[in-house]
C-alpha cells in the first residue's frame, strides 16, 4: 500500500480528522464559546468552560472516528459506513447529554 | 455618528471591493478577447451558472441562519449517482441495474429529491433537536453520504443516460436551455419563500437573534429542520442538472462546490455572521464567480493559479464580510 493509495482513499477522512482535531483542540485550550457560536453570550451559559472542554472533547472523538472508518473502509465499506453511522448518533446524542447539561437552565 | 461622503465612498468601495474588482476584470478580458463577450460564451457561463445558482439558493437559506452546510458537494454527487443508475439506456452495456426499465425522469427527480431531502432532515433534526453546530453535523453528514454513495455505486463512473434525461441540458425552451429555466424558476420560487411566506421570516429572525426568535414565539427547531431539508433537496436538483449536463457522474461530481457556493453568497452579500441575505446576493455572487472563472481561463492563467486565485476571492470577500460585522457591532 503507497501514500498515494491511502491519501486517494483517505482522503476525506484526514480532513474530516484534521477539521475536528483543529477545533477541538482549539476549543479545549482557549475554551471559547464563540468557536462554536459566534452569537452565542457566554453569559447565557450556565458552565461555558465545562460546555467547550467537553464539546472540544465530541469534535475530536469525531475526527478520531472518521479515521478509524478511512482504516476499515480498506477492509470493508459496509462496516466503515455503519461504524461511521453510528459514531455521529453517538456523537449528536452526547452534544445533547453535553448542551443539557452545560448550557440549559442559566 | 454621521458619516461624510468621502466615508460613504470609502466604504462603499471596500465593502463591494471583490464585486468592483471582478467588473474591471470581465471588461479587462472583454477589450483583450474578442471571443469572451459573445453571445455563445455568455450562454456557455449562463448554463454553468444555472447549476451552481441552485447550490448557491440552497446554501444561502442556511447561511442567513448563521449556518453552513458542508455536505452540499456529496450530496450533489450522491443525487447526481441516483439519478444516473435509474436512467441509464436499457441497452448500455455497463448498466448499474441491468433489467430495469429507465424511469420517468419526473419519477427519478422526485426520487433524487426525496432521498437527499431525508438526508437534509436528519442533519437539521443534529442541528435543531440535539444542538449539534452546523459545521461539526454537515461535516458529520458529508462523510456519511460520501461512504453511501461509494457503497451504492462501488465507486464505477455512471453513463449511458437516456436521451429524455440528457435533453435537459441540451434541449431548448424559448431558445434558453432547460437548465437556465430551471434555475429561473428555482430562484422565483425561493424569492416566494424568502419575502413572502412566513417560513422566509422565521428564517431571518433566527439569523438575527435564534434567542429573541425563540422568545417571540418563532418554531425555531422546525424552522431549521426545514431549512436544511429545502437546501438539501436543492442539492438533489443541482446534482440532477449536473449529471444530465455531463452525460455521466461519479461520486466525486461536485466536489467542493460548498466552498464555491458560499463564496458566492458571500460575495453577492449574504452576511457569515446570520440574519441578512436576498435571493438577488445569490444571483451576484454566482454570476461574478461564473464571470471570474471564464474571464480567468479567456486570459491563459494556468489551471493550477486559478484555484489560488479563486481562494484569494474567497478569503477577500469573507474576510470583508466579517469586517462588515466588526464595525456594525
Amino acid at each position: 500500500m503507497t501514500f498515494e493509495t491511502i491519501i486517494n482513499q483517505m482522503g476525506i477522512e484526514l480532513l474530516l480528522f484534521a477539521a475536528c482535531m483543529f477545533f477541538g483542540i482549539r476549543l479545549i485550550i482557549t475554551r471559547d464559546v464563540h468557536i462554536l457560536n459566534k452569537k452565542e453570550d457566554p453569559a447565557n451559559i450556565k458552565h461555558p468552560r465545562e460546555y467547550t472542554l467537553y464539546a472540544g472533547l465530541v469534535i475530536i472523538f469525531l475526527g478520531v472516528a472518521a479515521i478509524i472508518m478511512g482504516i476499515l473502509s480498506f477492509f470493508n465499506p459496509k462496516i466503515a459506513l455503519a461504524f461511521i453511522i453510528i459514531a455521529v448518533v453517538a456523537m449528536g446524542i452526547a452534544w445533547k447529554f453535553i448542551y443539557e447539561k452545560f448550557v440549559m437552565g442559566k | 455618528m454621521v458619516k461624510t461622503k468621502q466615508q460613504k465612498a470609502i466604504d462603499f468601495l471596500i465593502n463591494n471591493g471583490v464585486i468592483i474588482v471582478m467588473f474591471i476584470l470581465v471588461i479587462y478580458t472583454g477589450i483583450t478577447n474578442d471571443r469572451f463577450l459573445t453571445s455563445n460564451n455568455l450562454f456557455n457561463i449562463l448554463m454553468n451558472m444555472s447549476s451552481r445558482l441552485v447550490i448557491a439558493l440552497g446554501i444561502a437559506g442556511c447561511v442567513i441562519t448563521a449556518g453552513c452546510d458542508l455536505s452540499a458537494g456529496r450530496m450533489i454527487g450522491f443525487a447526481a449517482c441516483i439519478a444516473g443508475t435509474l436512467l441509464q439506456k436499457i441497452d448500455y452495456s455497463g448498466k448499474f441495474f441491468p433489467d430495469m426499465q429507465p424511469l420517468n425522469i419526473f419519477v427519478a427527480l422526485l426520487i433524487v429529491l426525496a432521498i437527499t431531502g431525508a438526508f437534509g432532515s436528519i442533519t437539521g433534526f443534529f442541528i435543531a433537536f440535539l444542538h449539534v453546530p452546523p459545521f461539526i453535523a454537515t461535516l458529520a453528514m458529508m462523510e456519511i453520504v460520501y461512504g453511501l454513495a461509494l457503497i451504492y455505486t462501488g465507486a464505477t463512473p455512471l453513463g449511458g443516460y437516456t436521451t429524455e434525461y440528457t435533453n435537459i441540458a441540451t434541449g431548448r425552451f424559448l431558445g434558453i436551455s432547460y437548465l437556465i429555466w430551471i434555475a429561473i424558476i428555482v430562484a422565483a420560487i425561493t424569492w416566494f419563500i424568502f419575502n413572502m411566506t412566513r417560513h422566509g421570516k422565521y428564517m431571518y429572525a433566527i439569523g438575527g437573534n435564534p434567542q429573541a426568535a425563540e422568545v417571540a414565539g418563532v418554531p425555531v427547531r422546525l424552522t431549521m429542520v426545514l431549512i436544511y431539508m429545502k437546501a438539501a433537496m436543492m442539492y438533489g436538483l443541482a446534482g440532477f442538472m449536473l449529471g444530465a449536463k455531463a452525460g455521466g457522474a461519479s461520486v466525486n461530481l461536485g466536489l467542493g462546490y460548498e466552498m464555491e457556493a458560499i463564496a458566492a453568497c458571500t460575495i453577492g452579500g449574504v452576511s457569515v455572521t446570520g440574519g441578512r441575505g436576498k435571493v438577488s446576493s445569490a444571483i451576484i455572487g454566482v454570476a461574478v464567480f461564473e464571470l471570474l472563472k471564464a474571464a480567468l481561463q479567456y486570459l491563459g492563467v494556468d489551471a493550477n493559479a486559478q484555484y489560488i486565485a479563486i481562494g484569494v476571492v474567497i478569503f477577500i470577500a469573507i474576510s470583508l464580510d466579517i469586517r462588515k460585522y466588526v464595525a456594525k457591532k
